[in-house]
């Protein structure tokens, strides 16, 4: 994961679409049904997830036949890491801020 | 601390751990199993091997057909596309690092061969394919590492 400026990112936050960028975030595409499988979530709701975090310009959608199925297959974009990497860069600032003012 | 700032610092906890099972979950999943490393050593030293006994293209070229098939039903097996190099730049070190072992390797093969025979490819051949499983199975052995390392 890259150094980022920590920034937190309402449309990331979400719990299911963290989740869905944390999925995507070490590889170069992630198939839509593991997406799926790994959220524990149904295929309209992931679906929605994702038209949302397409529309911002975060993730990107490509649909490729292969052995006579079509698969879609997801993978975060430029824009779509560089908001994750900042948004987990803040919830870490967040969660040391917290332990610094205990000790 | 006051209240909204200790809620803050929980939730974000939790999102963080949330990110890390999600992480773990997807590089689990991209655990190649051994067979694949193990069948795409043995083709390279194939290749590599044929390449040293000067047989034509024509004959190594189903090798890399193969090679290339086996990746691509891992791949949509798994269901994920793993990364293979963090950036464009360490791509095409990696390409030239590649090719500048491989042509000096295949010449020296080829030397050999119109020197010794045909045992002298096939025994360079067979050293990359058992090069190329230790390098798997390093690389297999520090994935699993860092996962079990996100718990």
């Amino acid at each position: 994961m890259t150094a980022e400026n920590p920034q937190f990112d309402t449309i990331i936050h979400a719990p299911n679409r963290l989740k869905i960028c944390a999925l995507l975030a070490p590889f170069e595409k992630v198939e839509f049904r593991v997406l799926g499988d790994e959220l524990n979530i149904s295929d309209s709701v992931l679906s929605k997830h994702i038209k949302l975090l397409e529309e911002v310009g975060y993730i990107k959608q490509r649909k490729i036949k292969f052995s006579g199925r079509l698969r879609t297959w997801v993978s975060l974009t430029t824009k779509g890491a560089k908001a994750f990497n900042g948004h987990v860069q803040e919830l870490k600032r967040i969660v040391s801020f917290a332990d610094n003012s205990l000790t | 601390m006051n209240q909204t700032n200790q809620e803050n610092s929980h939730n974000a906890a939790h999102a963080l751990s949330n990110v890390r099972k999600m992480e773990r979950a997807g590089r689990r999943r991209a655990i190649t199993p051994i067979w694949v490393g193990a069948a795409l050593a043995i083709l390279t030293g194939l290749i590599f091997g044929l390449a040293g006994m000067g047989v034509s293209r024509l004959i190594t070229a189903p090798f890399f057909v193969l090679m290339v098939l086996i990746v691509l039903f891992q791949t949509y097996k798994m269901g994920v596309l793993v990364r293979p190099f963090s950036s464009r730049h360490t791509s095409v070190v990696a390409m030239m690092v590649t090719a500048m072992i491989s042509i000096p390797v295949i010449l020296l093969s080829q030397n050999l061969y119109s020197e010794m025979g045909a045992a002298a490819p096939i025994i360079i051949g067979a050293i990359i394919a058992l090069v190329g499983i230790i390098l798997f199975v390093l690389e297999r052995r520090v994935n699993c590492n860092y996962i079990e390392s996100l718990k």
